[in-house]
C-alpha cells in the first residue's frame, strides 16, 4: 500500500494514498470533541470531509474551542 | 441573561442628546438584531480554572462572552471543559480570531468558528504587530468586507483610527470595537481625544472599548464618555478574585452609563462656590 506524507497541526503523520479527511478526522480527535478543519489554510464544511481525498504534502488544521478575549 | 431578538432597528437616541432621555426607560442595546441588557463583554480565557470563569461569568451578569479555537491537542481536554461550562450559561457567544495575520487567515478562522459555535457572529482580530498587537487596519478592513458579504455579523477590533472606522461602517459594520490601550496591558485609555472625536463624529453605531482596560474605574470613565459597553478579560481573569472584580467591572459599567445618560457637567477653569455667597457672614465687616 503506498502511503502518503500530511502534517497534522504541524506535525507529520502517514496515511495510506486514497485517505480522505474523514479517515484523518476519525483518527486523530475523538468523538465528544467539537472540531473544525481546514486543509491547506481553506476551510472544508464538515458534510465534506468523506468526499475530501488528502495528498501528500497537504497542511492540515485541526481546531477545537478554547477560552478567548 | 435575557436576550431577546428584534427585526427592528435600535431604538436608542443618538448621543448627542444623551442627557435628555429619560432614566426611568429600558436602557437595553441592540447588536445586529438581538438586544442585550447587560452592556459588559467579557473573555472566557486565562483564569485559574474554568469554575472561576464561571463564577466570573455569572457576578458580571454579562450577556455576551468571548471565545476562541485553537488546534486541538487530543490530549488536553481543559478546552472542551470550558466549552461544555460556556454552553451552561445561555450566554451569546462572540468567537474571536485572535491571533491571526492575515485576511486569508482571519476569513478561514471566521469559517470554522461559524461551523462549531453555530453562530455567524465574529470578533475580527487581524494582528499587524506582535509587540503591540495593534491591529491590521487594511487587512481587517478587506477582512471584513469579506465576511459581510459571506454573512457574517463582523464586531471588528480596531484602533481608534477614525478614518479605519467610518470605513468598517460604510463597509457594513453594525458595530466597532476600538481598544483602549493594547491587549493586556491594563494601561486604561491611552488616547482620550481620539476616543472622544470617535464618540462624536460616529453618533449613532454602538461603540465598545475593547481591550486594554485593567480598572473598574477607566470602565466607568468610558461609559461616561459615552462608549456603549465594555469588553475585557485579563483584568478579570488575572484579579486576586476573579468573580468579586467582574462584579465591580459590571457595577462601574452601570455607573458610568447612568452618569452618561445624567449628563456630566461642564468643566471649568476656575473655582465656583457650590454654596451660596448672598448672605455669607463675616463678610465686609470692620474690624
Amino acid at each position: 500500500m503506498t502511503t502518503i506524507q500530511i502534517h497534522i497541526n504541524g506535525e507529520p503523520h502517514t496515511f495510506n494514498q486514497g485517505s480522505t479527511l474523514l479517515d484523518v478526522t476519525t483518527q486523530y480527535s475523538q468523538k465528544d470533541q467539537s472540531v473544525a478543519v481546514a486543509v491547506n489554510n481553506d476551510f472544508v464544511p464538515r458534510t465534506q470531509y468523506a468526499h475530501t481525498p488528502i495528498n501528500n504534502g497537504d497542511a492540515i488544521d485541526i481546531v477545537a474551542p478554547v477560552g478567548g478575549g | 441573561m435575557t436576550t431577546t431578538t428584534t427585526t427592528t432597528t435600535p431604538t436608542t437616541s443618538t448621543k448627542t442628546d444623551a442627557p435628555k432621555q429619560n432614566s426611568q426607560t429600558s436602557d437595553t442595546w441592540t447588536l445586529y438584531g438581538k438586544t442585550f441588557e447587560s452592556r459588559f463583554l467579557l473573555g472566557t480565557a486565562l483564569y485559574p480554572s474554568p469554575q472561576s470563569m464561571l463564577d466570573a461569568i455569572t457576578a458580571s451578569q454579562t450577556d455576551i462572552v468571548t471565545l476562541g479555537l485553537r488546534r486541538q491537542n487530543p490530549a488536553n481536554r481543559d478546552g472542551q471543559i470550558i466549552w461544555d461550562m460556556i454552553q451552561q450559561t445561555g450566554c451569546t457567544l462572540l468567537p474571536n480570531t485572535a491571533g491571526c495575520k492575515s485576511a486569508k487567515e482571519a476569513i478561514t478562522l471566521a469559517q470554522m468558528s461559524r461551523e462549531i459555535f453555530g453562530t455567524n457572529w465574529i470578533k475580527l482580530e487581524v494582528i499587524g504587530d506582535d509587540y503591540t498587537l495593534q491591529p491590521d487596519p487594511f487587512a481587517l478592513l478587506e477582512a471584513t468586507k469579506e465576511l459581510l458579504s459571506q454573512g457574517f455579523a463582523v464586531l471588528p477590533y480596531c484602533t481608534d483610527d477614525l478614518i479605519l472606522c467610518q470605513k468598517l461602517a460604510e463597509a457594513g459594520c453594525e458595530v466597532l470595537m476600538p481598544w483602549g490601550a493594547p491587549i493586556g496591558t491594563g494601561q486604561g485609555l491611552l488616547n482620550k481625544y481620539q476616543l472622544g472625536t470617535l464618540r462624536k463624529r460616529l453618533p449613532d453605531i454602538p461603540l465598545i472599548i475593547d481591550a486594554g482596560l485593567g480598572a473598574p474605574s477607566q470602565a466607568c470613565e468610558a461609559m461616561e464618555m459615552g462608549f456603549d459597553g465594555i469588553l475585557l478579560n485579563t483584568a478579570v481573569a488575572k484579579a486576586q478574585n476573579p468573580p468579586q472584580m467582574a462584579h465591580a467591572f459590571g457595577t462601574a459599567i452601570q455607573a458610568g452609563r447612568a452618569a452618561y445618560k445624567a449628563g456630566l457637567m461642564l468643566k471649568k477653569q476656575t473655582a465656583s462656590a457650590s454654596t451660596p455667597t448672598i448672605g455669607q457672614p463675616f463678610w465686609h465687616q470692620k474690624k
